[in-house]
Formats: C-alpha cells, structure tokens, sequence
C-alpha cells in the first residue's frame, strides 16, 4: 500500500516537473523573445484625460489643423487619448501581462456622417494612428499602427464606440519591423465628470516580418544559349 | 535513485510549480479579482470573455427600442442566451450566464448597402444585458456596428439562405449589484444561420471580447438620461 503512495505521489511529481517549468520559462523570458513566427496579442487601456479637436477657421481665415490627418478641412474632427494617468497591459500569447504607454488619434469627416440602426445616432468613417510604447517597461520596445474603422453614437446619445481593424507598421528594440493586425474597440465616455474617459481594447496577432525574397536568377543572355548541336 | 528520492523531487517540483508558475497573480493586471459578491477596486481593469449560443430569436417592426419614428423602415432583432452561455473576466473561472440583447437596424434595400457579394449590410445599434453569475449582478452595454448577410442572398426562395453576421463594438455602462459603476470596451459580434433581411434566423452564436473595469468609482448614472 505504501509503495503504491509512493508511486502515485512520484507519478504526480513527474506531472508537475512536466507542467510547471513551461510558466517559469515564460516568465524568464518576459514574454518577449518568445515572440514565434506568429503569435496572439491582446492589449487593453483606460484614458482619463481624451479630447476632442477638429481643423477650425482662425481669425484671417485660415484654418488651424487641429487633426494630423484630415489636414486643411473644416468638417475634420478627431478625438485624441492616451494612457497618461490612465492604464495600459499588453500580452503576447499566454505570457504573464506587461505594461504599456499608448497613445492614439482618430480622425474623421462630419462630411462622412451616415445613420447607425437608429436615424438619431451617426456613424462616421473614421481612421487614424496609433503608437504603443515603453512595453514591458523598455522604452526601447516599440509598436505603431494604422487603424480605420467607424466611430458610431451610443444608443444613450452621449457616448460613443469605435469599432475597427489596425494594422502594425512600425515596431522596434523587441518588435523591430513587426507586422500584424486585429481589431480595436474604443469605449469613449462622455459624460464622465470632468474629463472624457476612453476604454481601448486590441484583439489581434503579431509576426515577425518576413524574411526578403532572394533575388530572381539573372537570366542568362539569349545569346549565351548553347545552339543546339545538329 | 531510490523511490523516496523520487517521491522528494515529487514534492521539489509541486513545490517549485506553485511558487513559480501558479501563485503568482498578474498585479498590473489589477490583481486577482474579487469574488462576484465583491466590488472590485476602484480602477482595475480586467480582460472580459463571454461567449454563448442564441436562444428566442425574433424580429419585430414595432417597438423597437432605437429606431422608433423610422417607420417602414426599422426592425429590431431580439434574442437571449442559450444553455450553453459562459463568461469569464479577469483569471475567474468560466461561469455559467444569462444575456438578453436587441439590435436595431435598417431592413430594406434602399438603406442597406452591399456586402460585397449582393447580400445587405445595416448599421446596427442595440444592447445587451448580461445577467452575472450572482444575481443581483448585471452588466448592460450599448453597441453599435454593422450586420451583414454572410454571402449572396437571392430573393428566390427556393434557394438556401446564407448567414449574417454582425460586428461592432460595445460599451459597458454598470448596471446592477457590483457593476453598477462598470465600464469597458471591445469586440461584439454574432453569428445567425439565416439573414435576417430575409427571414427569422433560428440559432446564432455571440462572443465579446474586451475588457472591464467593474468599479470606475463613478456613477454611470451621473446624468440624465442614461441607462441607470
């Protein structure tokens, strides 16, 4: 009976060794270099401090870009949000949480307005770029993306979403050149006492980029092709 | 090696394994989050899963919610969830759910747009409300984004209809119990075995993923008009 113990508890201690040294090398490796081939990437943040801003006329007529994207447009507004005094967490698979600083910006043309399910709350065609910074606390660990999508009023009236896709076209120290895509979904809360409140959230993957074709094979001179022996 | 030295790498392990790859909670995660029954701290945000199957699916002209006033042209998709709806958030365990949702739309023709392959696409704006594994916990959501035949619909019956789909995104705004003052963002979309410009779909699958931060210190009901 007593070895049968003894075998059991061997057995599970085998299991364990097994199973629990898989955590301890994700963690040893702060889930950065085990960034494979292609790999899931989750990401979230809060923002207390987002605004809105638009392209206006100034006094002598010009317009004053506030937007960096629909530049020289009075109908161009965007809306701004980052992670100062708010959060941000980024995951790469199933490796322990790290922290991250983001920012974004979301432009779009009141020009673009369409009607959501209701007739009473608009839709805009909306895109900008984004950028997320000093990951796992390096700020040489870098990502920026492009995202476009559609910025919709909330059933309440007050509130809105931003429903779309981002694409990643910058990254650097452990992400250097990365690609990858996902969606975003923006929570922007605008009632909130004092300051717009904004919830970000990314779904998507990461890849390393593809390696560089080699170059086709130079052709050979049609002259420099044996003539054929009679 | 004797078997009591094995049994002793047995314990080393299991040791090891606890204090190096479970115990450990993810702090900057917010922590471990708190039982259902308790608020969580003011602030902390957590990732959020919820996936289930459709149940009571139904399609109404009348009394729809967000597009009253559009008459002619306004339908209101409705469902709840089915036996099989789960949702987790933070590292809780998966736990057994309730949802009841509703999302308005544009039906006809001349409102939709192409999906691409001759089906419609509606923007869609609804909400749902997921009832938490300990009631009297709720979360409500508004949502907005697009529904979408799935493929080519054809006006001629004898011809199968294909799928929707709808995509967009949702918007905690607390509810009941300890989310009264929740907030969150992120992916919603469904999934229905028939468009529902054609006819009333029978089944359908949800999933949101995003994020949640169940207590923000701030009433959702802090203005008028909102859902309180």
């Amino acid at each position: 009976m007593l070895n049968r113990i003894k075998l059991l508890f061997l057995a599970t201690g085998l299991l364990l060794m097994v199973v629990g040294v898989k955590p301890v090398i994700a963690k040893v490796k702060a889930d950065d270099s085990s960034v494979a081939p292609s790999s899931s990437t989750l990401a979230r943040g809060t923002s207390v401090d987002g605004y809105w801003s638009d392209d206006a006329y100034s006094w002598n007529g010009w317009i004053t870009n506030g937007c960096s994207f629909c530049t020289g447009d009075p109908s161009c507004q965007c809306f701004y949000s980052d992670s100062t005094n708010g959060s941000g967490i980024f995951q790469v698979n199933i490796n322990q949480y790290t922290t991250m600083i983001w920012s974004q910006e979301l432009d779009y043309s009141t020009y673009g307005l369409t009607t959501s399910g209701s007739l009473w709350n608009a839709c805009y065609p909306a895109s900008g770029e984004g950028e997320i910074d000093d990951i796992g606390g390096s700020a040489a660990n870098t990502l920026t993306y492009a995202t476009t999508g559609q910025l919709c009023v909330t059933p309440d009236g007050q509130n809105q979403t931003y429903t779309g896709s981002y694409i990643i076209d910058g990254g650097t120290g452990l992400y250097p050149d990365y690609q990858g895509a996902g969606t975003i979904g923006d929570a922007i809360y605008g009632r909130l006492p004092s300051e717009v409140v904004s919830q970000i959230q990314f779904n998507g993957n990461i890849v390393p980029p593809a390696p560089s074709p080699s170059p086709l094979p130079t052709p050979s001179p049609w002259a420099a092709v044996a003539t054929p022996t009679p | 090696m004797t078997i009591r030295s094995w049994a002793r790498a047995g314990v080393f392990a299991l040791a090891s394994a606890l204090v190096c790859g479970w115990a450990s909670a993810p702090a900057i995660a917010g922590g471990t989050p708190p039982a259902e029954s308790e608020v969580a701290p003011v602030g902390a945000t957590y990732s959020l899963a919820l996936r289930g199957n459709l149940a009571d699916v139904a399609i109404a002209t009348e009394g729809c919610n967000f597009c009253n006033g559009n008459s002619g042209n306004c339908s209101c998709l409705t469902f709840s969830s089915g036996s099989s709806s789960y949702w987790s958030w933070g590292n809780k365990p998966y736990s057994v759910i309730g949802f009841t949702a509703e999302l308005d739309y544009f039906p006809t023709t001349y409102s939709t747009i192409d999906n691409g392959t001759g089906g419609n696409c509606s923007s869609a704006i609804g909400e749902i409300t997921v009832q938490g594994s300990s009631s009297p916990n709720a979360v409500y959501a508004e949502t907005v984004g697009m529904l979408c035949d799935a493929g080519a619909n054809t006006p001629d019956p004898s011809s199968p209809y294909t799928g929707a789909t709808y995509t967009g995104s949702y918007l905690i705004e607390g509810d009941q119990g300890v989310y009264d003052d929740a907030a969150g963002s992120g992916a919603l979309s469904f999934g229905l075995n028939q468009s529902p410009f054609q006819t009333v779909p029978t089944a359908g699958q949800l999933q949101m993923t995003g994020n949640i931060t169940p207590n923000t210190g701030v009433s959702q009901c802090s203005a008028a008009g909102e859902h309180c």
